[in-house]
C-alpha cells in the first residue's frame, strides 16, 4: 500500500502515497483548493463542488476531495475553466443566501463570505427566488437559520458520524432541500443533545449558539442585581484565539480582569467546583465499588452526554453519577453558601457561567437545577459570546493586567483544570479515589495512560489489590459503540468518563470558530489547548482535589462531608428517560479502543 | 416495549394498522440489514394509512433501528410518499412529456382555477386534491388525468368542469362519511 | 454435477418441464378459437377491462365452449387501444382496434355465434391450431401490419404474444431455454464472452458495453455479489420497461438468472417504479411461478446453481435511475447519488460488487444466448448492435412502442413507422433521451439512430423516449418543461444541479412570460456549461441539454420571445390572450370581432378588423389563416371558421361605408413613396396615411392591387372586392399612380429628389422560375404568373384552351390557381404534376380538395424530364417517377428519380414552381440584394442598407403569404414613422398582447358540447366551370351568428379574475 504515485499539479511534480486524494496531494505542495462540504474527519460528500479541478483526459471537472491520484495524472487547479466554474458555483450558493453579512453572527468569519471575496463576486447575475424559512430558536442552546444553510451537510454528518445522535437530516429534495430535525419539529422537540458541534462545523451562520449576551448586559447594568460569574477550565486556554492568540495560551488572569471590567461583581472559578465534583464523585465511586452499587459509574459533567443517555440509553441512567456538573455545583453554592455568607438576597444574585459548551445553556435551564430554591445558574455564555462582549466593551484583552478569582469559591487544585480535556476528570478522580481508598499518597500524579486524544481509551489502575478498570470516551458515536459492548457483556468497567465533544471541553461547541484554513476538530489545535490545561495542572502546588483548602473549608462550614445530607441536596440529582426516544446511528469505525 | 407504551395513547384504528405494519415488517425478508426494508415498509405504511403519519415513522424507527430524522428524510425525498392525508377525490394529472406537449398544462391551469388550489393541495372541504404525476404510461391517449381509479383521456380544459361536477355530486350526500374517508386516505371508489 | 452420466442435464430437465406445461394446456391451446384482449396498463386505461368483462359475460351467457379467452401485453399500438385479436382455425386472424363494449359483443356474434360461412372473411394466411400456436401467433400479429414491417422485435419479442401471467405460455416459446443452455453448455466465462461479442450496450442511457460490465463484476473477488434490474423507468414519455415487465416478465427473470450464473451472484433485485402497479403485480406473480417450478431459487434445474430475486419498489424519484442513487434507495437511504468511482461493479449494494442493467438490456440476453451473438451482432450499426425500443409520442400519427434495428434513421422511425405528423402538420423537432437529451430539428431526420450519432447531434439515446414536435410546439416552452422536470427531480445534493437548474428555470420562465432580457440566452449557455461540467451525477450533467440544444437549433424562437414578446407557436400563455390573435401576423382582435358578429353588430366587427388590417374583404377570402390552425376550439372538434366570419363582417358591414380610422389627428407634411400596390404596399400606405403622412403609391400595372388582382383568379377573389378595400385606402388621401414602374421609369434617387423622405419597396416577386428542362421554349409552355396575369387582364381567351389538355407543374397555391383557371377556360383535361406525395403539397388543403372536386387529375411523385413537341408545339410531357428519398431541410422527403418513365400527351404545359423578385438592374447598385434577387433588410425594422428605404413582402421573402405581406407593410409603416420622428427603430417592437374582456354570453362552467363548424354555401359544380364567378358564397347572417357562438372566447376574463 505504500506505493508512491507521481503526478503533476499546476505543472509542479508531486509524489504522494497511493490512495491519497488530489486535494491532499495539492495541499502537500502548498495549494489550497477551496472547499465547503469537505472535512477530513467526516465521510466524503462531494456536494458543494467548489473543489472541482481540471484533470487531463476527464470529460467533466472532477472534485479534488474524493478523486484519488493516479500515476501520470495532470491536474490544473487554477485554469480558466476551473476558475469560472468555481465562481459560478459560489455565485449560485450566494444567490440563494441572505445578503445580510454586516449583521450576521459569522461576519468576517464565514467560509462563504471568504469565497465570495476571493472569487471577485462583485455582482450577481442569476438572482432569483431565495429560500424562505423561519428561524428556529426554540432550543436554549442552538439557533437554526435554514436560510443561511448551504446544504453542505457537515452538521448532519458530525451529528451522525461523530455524535451518533442524528438529530438532523436532509429533508425534501431539490431546491426545497433543507436540514431539519425529524418530522420538521423544532430543535427543542428533537433528540438534539445541544452539544453544538454543528455550530463549529457550519461554514456559515445557519447553526449558531443561542446568544444571551444582551440579556447578560441588561442584568450587569441592573443596579438591583449582583452579577456573579464562574469560568470553566477550557475557556481560559481557548479564549485567546478569539483575539488572535495561539491556541492553548493560558489567559486565566486576563479573563478574570476582563469579567470584572464587564461589570461582574464577583468572579469565581468553575475549577473550584470541579474539585468539589471530584470530592463527591470519588466518594460515590468508592461507595458504588465497595457497596456493590451499579457499575460502571459514568461521569455526569457533560450535559450533552446526559441528555443523550436520557434519549438513547435510558437503561444506563442509573449508572450516571448523581453528582451535578461543576457548573451546577457552583451555581447551587453561589445562591446558598455564598449568599448566606455575604448576606446577599439570592433572588438578587445574577449567576452567570462562561463555558466552552452550548449544552450548558440547556443544563442550566433544567428543572432539576434549582436546589437553591432559584434557578441555580441564570445565564450561560459560551467562550465565543464572552469574546464578543469583551470586544463590545472595547477592552484590549491581550494587553490586560491579570488578576485572580474572588474568594471563597476561587481556589482550585491541579486536578481541576484538566476537567477540560478528555481523560482529565478520570485522572482527577483517580488521584483522589486512590488516596482515599488506600490512604497512601500517590507516588506519581500523572496518569498518562488516560491522556491523549484517542476517542476511546481504557486503563486499569491497581488500588488496594483490585484492578479498577476505567474507560475514557468522547464523541457519542464512540460511546454508543462502548455502551453496546458493555450491554453485550464484551466489556466491563468500574468507571467511565464520558465527554460529549471531541477532545473533551477543549473541543466544546461553544469554543471560538476555527479561523482561516483551520478546520473544526483540528487535533493540532486541540492538542495545544490540552497542553495549556496540563501546564496549569503541572504548575499548581496542590494537584489533588481533596487537598484544596477552600474545599475543606466549605465542607466544614456548610456542606458537612462528601455524600452528606446538604451535599446530597445541593450537589446531586437524578435524570429520567426522555422522549422522543432516539436511535443512535451506525458508528463509523474511526477510533480503536487502545 | 415502546410499541405498547406508544399505542396506548393511540386510537384503535391506528393501533390496528401499526400492528399490521408490525406483521409486515416481521414477514419481510431481510437481505442485509433492517434499514433496507425502509422502502417497502414506507410503501406498506402508505397503503395502510393512505399517507405516512409521523406516528408510523416513529414506530418504524424503533422497529428497524433507524433514526427518525433519517426516516423523515427518506419519506420527504420520494414524490410517491405523502405525509398528509389525501383528498377524497385525488386528481393525478399526468405531466409526462406526451401529455405536456398535448396541452396538459392548460388542463392543469383549468383544474387550479376551478378548484382554487395549487398542486399538492387539498380543497377546504377535503373533496379534491391535485397531484402531478410523471407519465401514467398512456402517452397515446394524452392528455391524461386520473381521479382516484378513474382515468380520463384526451382531455381539453373545457371538459374539466363537467368531470368535477360529477364528483361533487357523488361527494355531497356522503358528507358524514368524509371524515373517515379522509382518515383512511380517501381510497373509496366513486359511486361504489 | 457429480454424476453427470446418470442425472439429466438442465436442458433435459427443462424439456420435461416444458412438456408438462404444454400437456397441461393442450386442451386450452388447441381451442378452435382464441380471443386475445390487451390487458396492459395503457390498454386498461383505454377501457380494455370492460371489453374483457363483456367477452366473459357473453361467452358465459351463450354457453359457448371451445373458446379460449386470453390476455396479452401491449403490442405497442397505443393509438388504437383497446385492441383485440381473434384467432380462429381456418381463418385469417382478425385484429380489432379501439374496441368498446358494443364492438366486443359484435365480435362474439360475428365469430362465435354465426356459422362458419356467415363469419366475416379476411384475406391472408389461415391460422392453424397447433401446439406451436404461440410462435405462430406472433407471426400473425406482427406479420402483415405496416407499423411492424420495418420493426424488429427482439426485446419486445413476447410482448403481446404470450399471456404474461402464464409461465406455461412462456415455456412454450423457448422460455428458459437460454438459461438451460448456459447451465448445460457454457462456463460463466463463456457466457460473458457471448455477451461481449454480441456488442450489446446498456439500453438505459449511456450505452456502456454490457459484456464489459459483466466482466468487471465477474472479476471481483467477493463473498457476495448482487444483481440489479433497474426498472425505475423515470423518463416521462418512455414506457418500454413497463411494457416488457407487463407483457413478458419471465424473460427478465430468466436473464437475471443467466447474469447471476455469469458473474457469480446468487441474489438479484428488481427495483421497479411504484407507479406501475400492474407491472409490480405481474412481476411478483412471475417470481412466485418461477420459484414453484424451480426455475428460480435453490438448485435451479437440478444444477446446484441457486439464484433468487427480490422486488424493491421505487417511490417516484427520477434520480434513482442513477445507479448509485438506486443502490442508496435499496439500502433505505435518500436516493442521492454518490460519486463514481467507486463503480457499483466494484463497490455497489452494501459495499459488494453489483451488476446493474435496465429492463430492456436484460430482455435482450436470452436472444443473444439462443440465437448466438453472431445473429445479434449482425443487426444494427458498427458500434451499436441489435435493436432499440422507442416510445413514440407527441404529435405523431402512430403513438406507441416501436422496436427498430439500430441505425434506422430518425425520419424512417417518425414517418415510416410513426406515420408522420398528426393532422398534416409539419415536423419541427424530435426530442430523444428525455430530460437528459436534446431536441433534434429537421436536419437530423437522415441521422441514423445509434448511441454515437445521437451524442454527436447534441442529444442522447437515453432510455428511448422519442417525442415528436410540430410547428405548434414552442421550443422554449419544451426546454422549460424539461428543465422544470429536472429541477423537480434534482436530489438537491450538489450545488450546480440544485441551484443552477433553478436559476435556469427562472430565466426560462421569465422568457416565456415576456420578461426575458437581452443577455438571457448567454446566461443560459454559461450556466448550462457550468452545470454540465461540475454536477455530481448524470442527471445534473445532462440537465442543461434540452436547453442548450434548443438554443443551438431554435435560437430565433428564443429571440422572438425575448425581443418581440411573441411565442411563434402560441404556446406560452403569458404572452397572449388568445392564440388566434397571437398568431395573426397583423394581430387582429379576433375573439372580439367574432363576439361582435354574435351580438349582431357586423359594423363593430369590421371596425375592429380595420384597426389592424386595411384589407378585410381580401383577407376574408384568401388568407391562409394561421389563426384557425391555432384555434383552441380545434382541439375539441373543429376550429372556428375565422376567415369566413371576417368575410361576413366585411361583406355585411360594407353598406355602412365604414372608413379606415386615423390613428392620430396629425397632419404630416412628409411625403412618402410606396412602390407597388400589392397587399404589402397598400397596407403600408394605409398605415402611414392613418398616421397623417402624404403617401403616393407607384404601381407599374394599369390597375392597383398587384398580386391581388393579377395573380389571384377572379373566382377566388373578385376584382370588385379588392377595389372595395382599395377605395377605403384612397379615401384616406393615399394617391395611387398606376403605370409607373419605379426603377425603370423613375429611379429611387429621383424619388428622393422629388421630396419623398422615405420609400417603401413592395413590388413583389414576379419572375417565374424556369422549369429547366428541354422543350421549355416550345409554344404552349407557359409560366404561371404570366398566365394568371394575362387571364386576369383578359388577354387569354377561352378559345385557346377549349378542349386542350393542360399539364400544370407544381404543388402550391399558384399551381392550383392555374389548374382551376384552365378548367374555367374550357380545358378538356387538367393534370397536376407534383414531385412529392400529396401530403407534402404546400397548397391549402381546401384548394386541393376543390380542385379534385372540379375534376383536376393529380399525378404525384413525378419529375418532368422533357417537353416534346411537334412543329414547335407542345405534344407530350415526359416525366420520371420518383420515390421518396432522404429528408430535406424542410422535413419532407426529397423526391429521387427512378428509371420509370411516364409520358403524358398534352397541349399546354404551365410551370408553377415558384417565383423570385424581378428587380430592375439599377437596384443592384442602389440596394443590397441576395443572389436570388431578394432585398436584404433588417428582420425587425425592414430597413434596407440605404437610409430611408425600407422593403417588405415577397420582394424580401421571395414568396410569402398575403397576410404576411400586409404585416410587413405595417411593420415598415411603424419604422418609417419612427424614422421620420428620429426615434429608435428597434426598441420595444413587441407583439400586441391584447386585453381580457368580460363576455356575458359565455358560461365558463358550462360543458362545451361538440359541434362542427358551420358550412357555407358554394357555387354548384356545374356552374362553377362555366364562369369565373366566386365559388365560395359566405355565411348568411344566421349562419354567421351560429358559427360565432362556437368561439370559446379565450380572451374572456376568467371567473376568478372578475371576482377578485
Amino acid at each position: 500500500m505504500n506505493k508512491q504515485i507521481n503526478l503533476r499539479i499546476d505543472n509542479i511534480n508531486v509524489t504522494v502515497p497511493e490512495g491519497q486524494t488530489v486535494m491532499q496531494a495539492a495541499d502537500s505542495v502548498g495549494i489550497h483548493i477551496p472547499r465547503l462540504c469537505f472535512h477530513p474527519k467526516l465521510s466524503a460528500m462531494t456536494a458543494c463542488r467548489v473543489c472541482v479541478v481540471e484533470i487531463a483526459g476527464r470529460r467533466n471537472l472532477p472534485t479534488a476531495c474524493n478523486t484519488e491520484v493516479s500515476e501520470g495524472m495532470e491536474v490544473k487547479t487554477n485554469s480558466a475553466v476551473v476558475r469560472r466554474a468555481r465562481r459560478d458555483i459560489v455565485e449560485l450558493i450566494l444567490d440563494n443566501h441572505p445578503r445580510d453579512c454586516q449583521i450576521c453572527e459569522r461576519n468576517n468569519n464565514c467560509e462563504l463570505q471568504e469565497l465570495a471575496v476571493v472569487f471577485n463576486l462583485d455582482k450577481l447575475a442569476y438572482e432569483g427566488e431565495r429560500k424562505k424559512y423561519a428561524i428556529d430558536d426554540s432550543s436554549p442552546s442552538i439557533k437554526r437559520n435554514p436560510e443561511k444553510c448551504l446544504l453542505c451537510g457537515k452538521c448532519v454528518r458530525v451529528c451522525s458520524e461523530i455524535q451518533g445522535v442524528n438529530a438532523l437530516s436532509y429533508a425534501h429534495r431539490g431546491f426545497r432541500t433543507t436540514v431539519t430535525p425529524a418530522f420538521g419539529l423544532n430543535q427543542q422537540e428533537s433528540v438534539c443533545i445541544n452539544c453544538g458541534q454543528c455550530t463549529l462545523f457550519c461554514p456559515t451562520a445557519a447553526l449558531t449558539e443561542r446568544d444571551v449576551t444582551e440579556q447578560v448586559w441588561a442584568n450587569l447594568q441592573d443596579p438591583e442585581k449582583t452579577a456573579v460569574v464562574q469560568v470553566a477550565p477550557a475557556v481560559r486556554v481557548a479564549i485567546g484565539e478569539g483575539f488572535g492568540l495561539e491556541p492553548g495560551r493560558d489567559m486565566t488572569a486576563e479573563t478574570v480582569t476582563a469579567l470584572r471590567r464587564l461589570g461582574f461583581k464577583v468572579v469565581f472559578d468553575t475549577q473550584f467546583s470541579a474539585d468539589l465534583t471530584i470530592m463527591e464523585e470519588a466518594h460515590e465511586l468508592i461507595q458504588r465499588i465497595t457497596k456493590k452499587g451499579k457499575l460502571p459509574m459514568f461521569t455526569s459533567c457533560s450535559p450533552g452526554w446526559v441528555k443523550y443517555c436520557e434519549h438513547f440509553h435510558p437503561e444506563f441512567l442509573e449508572n450516571i453519577s448523581t453528582c451535578k456538573s461543576p457548573q451546577q455545583m457552583m451555581g447551587a453554592l453561589i445562591k446558598t453558601y455564598y449568599a448566606k455568607k455575604t448576606g446577599l438576597d439570592p433572588a438578587k444574585i445574577y449567576s452567570v457561567s462562561v463555558m466552552p459548551c452550548t449544552a450548558k445553556k440547556f443544563e442550566a435551564g433544567r428543572t432539576e437545577m434549582n436546589a437553591s430554591g432559584y434557578q441555580d445558574v441564570d445565564a450561560v455564555l459560551t467562550t465565543r459570546e464572552l469574546v464578543k462582549m469583551i470586544k463590545q466593551a472595547g477592552i484590549k484583552f491581550t494587553e490586560l493586567k491579570g488578576s485572580s478569582f474572588d474568594e471563597p469559591l476561587g481556589e482550585s487544585t491541579g486536578a481541576a483544570p484538566i476537567f477540560g480535556v478528555t481523560g482529565g476528570v478520570m485522572e482527577a478522580a483517580l488521584r483522589t479515589a486512590y488516596e482515599s481508598l488506600t490512604g497512601t499518597s500517590l507516588p506519581n500524579l500523572d496518569f498518562t495512560s488516560v491522556r491523549g486524544l484517542a476517542g476511546i481509551k481504557e486503563a486499569g489502575v491497581e488500588i488496594n489489590g483490585t484492578q479498577v478498570k476505567v474507560a475514557i470516551v468522547y464523541g457519542l458515536a464512540n460511546l454508543h459503540k462502548l455502551l453496546t459492548e458493555i450491554k453485550e457483556g464484551k466489556r466491563s468497567y468500574h468507571f467511565v468518563e464520558v465527554m460529549t465533544c471531541p477532545g473533551g471541553c477543549i473541543g466544546g461547541g461553544g469554543q471560538p470558530y476555527p479561523k482561516g484554513v483551520t478546520e473544526p476538530m483540528d487535533f493540532a489545535v486541540y492538542q495545544k489547548r490540552a497542553q495549556g490545561l496540563y501546564a496549569i495542572d503541572a504548575n499548581k502546588q496542590i494537584r489533588k482535589s481533596h487537598e484544596n483548602p477552600q474545599i475543606k473549608k466549605v465542607y466544614d462550614e456548610f456542606l458537612g462531608h462528601p455524600g452528606g445530607e446538604t451535599a446530597h441536596k445541593l450537589l446531586h440529582t437524578h435524570y429520567h428517560p426522555r422522549t422522543p426516544k432516539g436511535i443512535a446511528s451506525k458508528v463509523k469505525d474511526t477510533v480503536n479502543i487502545g | 416495549m415502546t410499541k405498547t407504551a406508544k399505542t396506548k395513547e393511540l386510537d384503535k384504528d391506528t393501533q390496528k394498522k401499526l400492528l399490521q405494519l408490525n406483521d409486515f415488517i416481521a414477514g419481510s425478508k431481510v437481505l442485509k440489514d433492517k434499514q433496507s426494508l425502509l422502502m417497502g415498509v414506507l410503501h406498506q405504511t402508505q397503503t395502510l394509512f393512505g399517507y405516512i403519519p409521523a406516528t408510523a415513522m416513529d414506530f418504524i424507527s424503533h422497529k428497524l433501528g433507524v433514526p427518525s430524522a433519517h426516516i423523515y428524510g427518506m419519506a420527504t425525498f420520494y414524490n410517491y410518499f405523502q405525509l398528509t392525508p389525501k383528498a377524497r377525490y385525488q386528481i393525478y394529472l399526468c405531466k409526462g412529456t406526451a401529455c405536456y406537449v398535448a396541452g396538459g398544462a392548460r388542463v392543469l391551469d383549468k383544474l387550479k382555477e376551478e378548484l382554487r388550489i395549487g398542486v399538492d393541495e387539498v380543497t377546504a372541504d377535503g373533496l379534491f386534491g391535485i397531484n402531478i404525476t410523471r407519465c401514467l404510461g398512456c402517452c397515446g391517449l394524452s392528455p391524461v388525468m386520473q381521479v382516484n381509479d378513474d382515468i380520463y383521456v384526451r382531455l381539453v380544459p373545457e371538459k374539466v368542469p363537467a368531470i368535477l361536477a360529477k364528483y361533487r355530486r357523488l361527494g355531497q350526500p356522503k358528507k358524514k362519511a368524509k371524515a373517515t374517508a379522509v382518515a383512511v386516505g380517501g381510497f373509496e371508489q366513486p359511486g361504489k | 454435477m457429480t454424476n453427470q452420466l446418470l442425472s439429466p442435464n438442465p436442458k433435459q430437465v427443462l424439456a420435461k418441464v416444458r412438456q408438462n406445461a404444454i400437456h397441461k394446456n393442450l386442451k386450452k391451446w388447441l381451442s378452435p378459437t382464441r380471443i386475445n384482449v390487451g390487458m396492459s396498463t395503457c390498454e386498461i386505461a383505454a377501457g380494455s377491462k370492460v371489453v374483457m368483462q363483456v367477452f366473459e359475460e357473453e361467452i358465459a351467457k351463450r354457453n359457448i365452449k371451445d373458446v379460449y379467452l386470453g390476455r396479452k401485453g401491449c403490442i405497442g399500438r397505443c393509438h388504437l387501444e383497446p385492441t383485440v385479436e381473434v384467432f380462429q382455425a381456418g381463418h385469417a386472424p382478425f385484429k380489432y382496434d379501439n374496441v368498446d363494449a358494443a364492438k366486443a359483443r359484435q365480435i362474439v356474434i360475428d365469430h362465435l355465434v354465426k356459422s362458419k360461412a356467415e363469419r366475416p372473411q379476411q384475406k391472408g394466411h389461415h391460422y392453424q391450431v397447433s401446439t406451436e400456436a404461440l410462435t405462430d401467433k406472433s407471426n400473425f400479429i406482427f406479420g402483415d401490419i405496416d407499423y411492424f414491417k420495418k420493426q424488429k422485435r427482439m426485446a419486445l419479442r413476447n410482448c403481446g404474444v404470450i399471456d404474461p401471467e402464464s409461465i406455461d405460455d412462456y415455456l412454450a416459446i423457448r422460455g428458459y431455454e437460454a438459461l438451460a443452455k448456459v447451465l448445460t453448455d457454457y462456463t460463466p466465462d463463456q457466457v460473458i464472452d457471448e455477451i461481449i461479442k454480441s456488442g450489446l450496450r446498456g439500453r438505459g442511457g449511456g450505452g456502456f458495453p454490457t459484456g464489459k460490465k459483466w466482466r468487471f463484476v465477474a472479476d471481483q473477488k467477493a463473498e457476495q455479489k448482487y444483481l440489479i434490474c433497474n426498472a425505475d423507468e423515470g423518463d416521462p414519455g418512455a414506457f418500454m420497461d413497463r411494457s416488457v415487465i407487463e407483457g413478458d416478465p419471465f424473460s427478465v427473470l430468466e436473464s437475471m438468472a443467466i447474469g447471476g450464473y455469469a458473474v457469480g451472484a446468487n441474489q438479484g433485485l428488481v427495483y421497479i417504479r411504484a407507479e406501475y402497479p400492474l407491472a409490480v403485480e405481474r412481476l411478483k406473480l412471475a417470481l412466485q411461478k418461477a420459484r414453484e417450478m424451480n426455475l428460480l431459487g435453490e438448485n435451479i434445474l437440478g444444477t446446484g446453481f441457486s439464484f433468487d430475486i427480490e422486488v424493491v419498489l421505487g417511490a417516484g424519484a427520477f434520480v434513482c435511475g442513477e445507479e448509485t442513487a438506486l443502490i442508496n434507495s435499496i439500502q433505505g437511504e435518500r436516493g442521492m447519488p454518490n460519486p463514481k468511482p467507486p463503480f457499483p461493479a466494484v463497490k455497489g449494494l452494501w459495499g459488494q460488487p453489483t451488476l446493474i442493467n435496465n429492463v430492456e438490456t436484460w430482455a435482450n440476453i436470452p436472444v443473444i444466448i439462443l440465437d448466438g451473438y453472431q445473429h445479434f451482432a449482425s443487426i444494427g450499426t458498427d458500434k451499436s448492435k441489435g435493436t432499440k425500443v422507442f416510445a413514440l409520442a407527441g404529435k405523431i400519427q402512430n403513438t406507441g412502442l416501436v422496436e427498430v434495428p439500430m441505425g434506422m434513421t430518425l425520419g424512417e422511425v417518425i414517418f415510416d413507422i410513426g406515420g408522420g405528423i398528426k393532422d398534416g402538420h409539419k415536423f419541427k423537432a424530435a426530442q430523444t433521451g428525455g430530460p437528459s437529451g436534446g431536441c433534434l430539428p429537421t436536419m437530423f431526420l437522415n441521422t441514423p439512430i445509434d448511441y454515437d450519432s445521437l451524442v454527436s447531434a447534441g442529444s442522447i439515446m437515453g432510455s428511448g423516449g422519442l417525442i415528436v414536435m410540430d410547428e405548434k410546439d414552442c421550443m422554449v416552452d419544451v426546454a422549460k418543461y424539461f428543465l422544470e422536470f429536472t429541477q423537480d427531480e434534482s436530489c438537491g445534493k450538489c450545488t450546480p444541479c440544485r441551484e443552477g437548474t433553478k436559476r435556469m428555470l427562472e430565466i426560462l420562465e421569465r422568457i416565456t412570460s415576456g420578461q426575458g432580457k437581452e443577455d438571457d440566452i448567454e446566461k443560459l449557455e454559461r450556466l448550462g456549461e457550468t452545470i454540465s461540467n461540475t454536477a455530481l451525477c448524470g442527471l445534473g450533467q445532462n440537465a442543461a441539454k434540452p436547453v442548450l440544444s434548443t438554443i443551438k437549433y431554435f435560437r430565433k424562437e428564443y429571440e422572438a420571445h425575448i425581443r418581440e414578446k411573441r411565442c411563434p407557436a402560441a404556446v406560452c400563455a403569458d404572452l397572449f390572450v388568445s392564440p388566434c390573435r397571437h398568431t395573426c401576423p397583423v394581430n387582429i382582435d379576433i375573439p372580439a370581432f367574432i363576439g361582435a358578429i354574435y351580438e349582431g353588430d357586423p359594423a363593430k366587427s369590421l371596425g375592429l378588423i380595420l384597426e389592424r388590417n386595411p384589407l378585410p374583404s381580401v383577407c376574408g377570402r384568401i388568407c391562409h389563416h394561421p389563426c384557425e390552425d391555432n384555434c383552441r376550439r380545434g382541439k375539441l372538434d373543429e376550429s372556428v371558421a375565422i376567415m369566413m366570419l371576417k368575410r361576413f363582417a366585411a361583406d355585411y358591414a360594407n353598406n355602412n361605408k365604414l372608413e379606415l380610422k386615423k390613428i392620430n389627428n396629425k397632419k404630416r407634411q412628409e411625403k412618402i413613396a410606396v412602390v407597388g400596390s400589392g397587399p404589402s404596399g397598400l397596407s403600408c400606405a394605409a398605415q402611414l396615411a392613418r398616421r397623417g403622412y402624404q403617401v403616393t403609391v407607384f404601381e407599374a400595372a394599369k390597375t392597383p392591387g398587384g398580386m391581388l388582382v393579377l395573380g389571384i383568379p377572379e373566382y377566388r377573389l373578385p376584382k370588385k372586392i379588392v377595389a372595395r378595400d382599395i377605395s377605403r385606402i384612397t379615401a384616406l388621401g393615399v394617391t395611387i399612380k398606376t403605370g409607373v414602374a419605379v426603377g425603370k421609369d423613375i429611379s429611387l434617387a429621383e424619388l428622393k429628389k422629388q421630396g419623398f423622405q422615405a420609400i417603401y419597396l413592395a413590388c413583389g416577386a414576379w419572375k417565374e422560375m424556369p422549369l429547366g428542362i428541354p422543350g421549355e421554349n416550345l409554344t404552349g409552355v407557359l409560366g404561371s404568373l404570366t398566365f394568371l396575369k394575362e387571364c386576369n387582364s383578359g388577354k387569354r381567351s377561352a378559345q385557346e384552351f377549349k378542349g386542350k389538355k393542360v399539364a400544370v407543374i407544381g404543388g402550391g397555391n399558384a399551381a392550383m390557381d392555374v389548374a382551376r383557371t384552365s378548367l374555367r377556360l374550357g380545358a378538356a383535361e387538367v393534370h397536376i404534376i407534383y414531385r412529392r406525395e400529396k401530403e407534402a403539397m404546400p397548397a391549402l388543403a381546401e384548394e386541393v380538395s376543390a380542385g379534385e372536386k372540379e375534376g383536376i387529375k393529380f399525378h404525384f411523385l413525378l419529375i418532368p424530364q422533357a417537353i416534346h413537341g411537334e412543329k414547335g408545339q407542345v405534344k407530350e410531357l415526359e416525366c420520371l417517377a420518383t420515390k421518396p428519398g432522404d429528408f430535406d431541410s424542410s422535413g419532407r422527403r426529397k423526391p429521387v428519380p427512378t428509371a420509370e418513365k411516364f409520358v403524358l400527351p398534352v397541349d399546354i404545359v404551365i410551370g408553377a414552381i415558384g417565383a423570385r423578385p424581378a428587380v430592375p438592374d439599377i437596384w443592384q447598385k442602389e440596394l443590397s440584394l441576395r443572389n436570388n434577387g431578394t432585398v436584404i433588410v433588417d428582420n425587425i425594422t425592414l430597413a434596407t442598407t440605404e437610409a430611408g428605404i425600407f422593403a417588405g413582402g415577397d420582394l424580401v421573402t421571395g414568396g410569402g403569404t398575403v397576410i404576411e405581406s400586409i404585416a410587413d407593410g405595417e411593420k415598415a409603416a411603424v419604422s418609417i414613422d419612427r424614422y421620420l420622428n428620429g426615434e429608435d427603430l428597434v426598441k420595444d417592437r413587441v407583439a400586441i398582447k391584447g386585453e381580457r374582456k368580460e363576455v356575458s354570453y359565455i358560461d365558463p362552467a358550462a360543458e362545451v358540447k361538440p359541434q362542427p363548424r358551420g358550412r357555407h354555401q358554394e357555387l354548384e359544380l356545374a356552374q362553377r366551370l362555366k364562369t369565373f364567378a366566386e365559388v365560395e358564397c359566405g355565411y348568411t347572417k344566421k349562419q354567421a351568428k351560429c358559427e360565432a357562438k362556437r368561439c370559446l372566447r379565450c380572451d374572456r376574463k376568467e371567473a376568478s379574475e372578475t371576482n377578485e
